[in-house]
Order: structure tokens, then sequence, then C-alpha cells
């Protein structure tokens, strides 16, 4: 592979580009205001978006880490480090939107309820293991970090479900979307639109990172 | 049974050393003396009511529990990677997964040590009452402590060999805890409020399928840690 981007990175990178700015003009300008939460309510479509690349990054530091266990292939070690590192930034997104949104509709930073609980946990552990990357011996980095991303990754279904039975726990999401009316179809289309690019951005940001990765260890010539 | 002997040869070796040198037990029994006064302390001048109080216990209990054990346990491999005497019991032929066995029963031990003391003493100095409900509470800290203990040997190995080895596992570990943390207090909360543990309940079989996981994640796991894979 060459140290150069090929034009074919670059082409999808300016088409990505272009269609989240094609996004972001749907969701400012376009979708109207949901009758009741108000302009805020726009935070939605980018908050959805990086929930759900956040669940895709876990995954391939999954994949990445059970390959580099089996196999000591250094790039699958190098994809698990990379998609932890843009998975800790999306969950961060995710964390910090759903509170400006919460706070501004609901009068409330953080709500004990499952999804919210289940997300400050898995950027709690995707924080463990950014900093055990940086603070590990370099020869045993990648071991040790392939057997904690596996934890944490089987960890996140673990919590899940713990959640679903502390009592008391009331579902801010889903009802209180559901009932201020977000099934217009406008809505619903803006929020898959902005979903595949979030979603296609963090692989490009996911790709983009390995490189410097293959760079640092001179495998780019 | 040769691996079970192997196993509890090597159980044998840490509780020996441990009994010798008293490291680990002294300080997992003063750390959890003075972390239990320092709470019962702030439990004390918020001069709540003896029903807050025995609201608040488990919670108290469980916050002593954890933050001790991860302390102590955080040196629970220092005699075995000095001198690289695990890659010595690589070579004689010890089966890794009976290296990890071995160090998840004696850790529960030192900390089931570390728990009783902190139960006691949080007990004796808020005038809670043990004496109804003990059995309940012995059984629910075997659950618990046994998962804690299949946890906390994988990730205090991946800490001990990182440059920042004792500020690193309370990071790692303690977000990995809290499915068994919730299950704890869930579980702590019906036996003091209640005097109920239910065998049926969600919360033991979700303690149960953590240690069953952790425990077969731990034993295929643990090979590729120290190197023998």
């Amino acid at each position: 592979m060459k140290k150069e981007l090929s034009y074919a990175t670059i082409g999808l990178s300016a088409g990505l580009l272009a269609y989240i700015a094609y996004c972001n003009y749907l969701v400012f300008m376009v979708v109207p205001n949901e009758k009741i939460m108000g302009a805020v309510q726009r935070i939605f479509y980018f908050h959805v978006g990086s929930a759900t690349a956040t669940y895709v990054s876990v995954a391939i530091l999954l994949l990445g880490s059970l390959v580099y266990l089996s196999s000591k292939n250094k790039d699958a070690d190098i994809l698990a480090h990379s998609a932890a590192e843009v998975g800790f930034i999306l969950s961060t997104m995710v964390l910090i939107s759903g509170m400006i949104w919460g706070h501004s509709a609901w009068n409330t930073w953080f709500n004990w309820e499952p999804r919210l609980v289940t997300f400050l946990l898995l950027w709690l552990l995707l924080l463990a293991y950014n900093i055990l990357r940086v603070f590990s011996d370099d020869e045993k980095a990648a071991t040790h970090s392939a057997v904690l991303g596996i934890f944490s990754a089987i960890n996140v279904p673990i919590v899940v479900y713990s959640i679903k039975l502390l009592p008391n726990m009331s579902q801010l999401h889903p009802v209180v979307v559901e009932k201020q009316g977000l099934k217009d179809p406008l809505f619903t289309s803006t929020m898959f639109y902005c979903m595949a690019g979030i979603v296609v951005l963090q692989f490009l940001l996911i790709l983009i990172r390995w490189r410097i990765g293959k760079l640092e260890q001179g495998d780019l010539k | 049974m040769k691996y079970i002997s192997t196993a509890l040869t090597l159980v044998a070796k840490d509780l020996m050393l441990e009994i010798r040198t008293r490291a680990g037990i002294t300080f997992i029994i003063s750390l959890s003396l003075v972390l239990s006064v320092v709470l019962a302390i702030g439990v004390n001048s918020a001069f709540l009511d003896a029903l807050h109080i025995q609201k608040l216990f488990p919670s108290l209990m469980w916050i002593v529990f954890f933050l001790t054990s991860t302390i102590v346990l955080g040196k629970s491999y220092d005699s075995d990677l000095e001198n690289k005497a695990i890659d010595g019991f690589i070579l004689a032929g010890v089966p890794a997964s009976a290296l990890y066995i071995s160090k998840v029963i004696s850790n529960f031990f030192i900390s089931f040590l570390g728990h009783v003391v902190s139960v006691l003493t949080l007990a004796v100095l808020l005038n809670v009452s043990l004496s109804a409900v003990i059995g309940k509470v012995i059984f629910l800290s075997v659950l618990v402590i046994l998962a804690f203990s299949a946890l906390s040997c994988i990730t205090v190995f991946i800490s001990s060999s990182s440059k920042a080895k004792t500020l690193i596992l309370p990071l790692i570990l303690l977000p990995l805890l809290i499915p068994c943390y919730f299950a704890a207090l869930e579980l702590s909360y019906a036996v003091f409020l209640e005097n109920e543990l239910s065998f049926s309940s969600p919360w033991v079989s979700l303690l149960i399928g953590i240690e069953v996981v952790y425990i077969v994640l731990g034993i295929n796991l643990f090979p590729y840690l120290i190197g023998s894979e």
C-alpha cells in the first residue's frame, strides 16, 4: 500500500463531505421544527447517528481484537486501536449531545435510564482501552489491549441486560420520542440519511487512523 | 485429576506465601478498616435515621470492598512476575489456565477476608444488625467476590505490565465491574431491607452468568496474556 492516499479514497472523502453537507441542509433548512421541543430537537439527527456509529466501532474493536489474538496480524491490532479511538470520540459526542438535548427538552442533564447508563459505561470502557494503549509496554500493548477489547465488547450486552433489570428505570427515549410526534416521514427519513452519513464518516475516520498507524510502523512506502 | 491437583498446589503456594509475608492480608484488613471508618464518619455526620442508614449500608459495604480489593489485589502478580517466575511455570508444563484458576481462588480468599472485616466494622460503627441476615450476606458475598476475582485476575495482569500499573488498574477494572455492582446492590437491598434472597431472582442468575462468562473468557484468554499461545 502506498503512503499517498489513492484517488478512490480522496473521491470517497469528497463525496462524503458533499453528502454530509446535504444532510445538514436537510436538518437545518428542510425539516420543520418539532411541535413540542422546537429547534433543539434537531440535535437528535446527530445524536442517533453517533450512537449507531459507536456500536459499529465497538463491533470493529471486538473483531480486530479477536483476529489479532488468533493470527497476530498487526493490521488487525491497528484496526482495533483505530476503532477504539474513533468510538471514544463518537461516544463522547453521544453523551454531550444527549445531555444538551435532555437539559433543553426535559430540564435534566442526566437520567438513570438504560441507554444513557449503557453509553456512560461504554465511554468509560473505551477511555480505559485508550489509556491502556498509551501507557502499555510496547511489546505487550497489542495483546493486552486485545484482551481488554474483548472483555469490554462482551461486557456491553451484560450491562444492557443488567440495567433493564433495575427497578424504577424510566425509559426516557422511546416513550417521549413517540409522544412528541416523530412519526412524520420527513423526520424519519432525515434521521436515516444522517445516520448513514455518520456511519460512513466513522469508517473513513477509522481508515485514516489505520493508515496513520501503518505509517507509524513504517509499513507504508 | 492432575489439572486439579496442579491448580490446588498453586493455590497452596499463593496462600502459603501470603501467610509467610502477610503483605496482602495486612493491607486488605487495614485498608478495609480505615475506609470503613472514614465512610462511617461521613454517614454519622449526616445524622441519618436508622432506616436510612440501613438503606445506605449495602452501597457502603460494596464501595469499601471494590476499592480495597482493587488496590490490594493490584499487587497479586508481583511475586509471579519477579524474575520471570511465570515463564518458569510454563516451562515446567503448568497449564496457563491452571495458573489463572489458582489466582482466582487465592484472590477470592484474600478479598473475602477484607470484606468480612469491612462488613463487621461498618455494622458495628453504624449499628446495623447482621444476625438475621448473616447467612444470606455470606452467600451473596461469595457470588459477588467470585465474579470480582474472575475479572480482576485478568485486569490485574494487564495492568501489571504497564508503565502506570497502580493507576491504570481502577480505570480498567471498575467500569467492567458495573453489572456485578448493580447485582450486588440490588441483592443486598433485598437482604437488608426485606430479609429476602430468592435463588430464582434474575440478579442471582445474572451474577452466576457473569461468573461463567468471565471465567470462561479468563481461561481462554489468559494463555495469550502470559505469552504461552
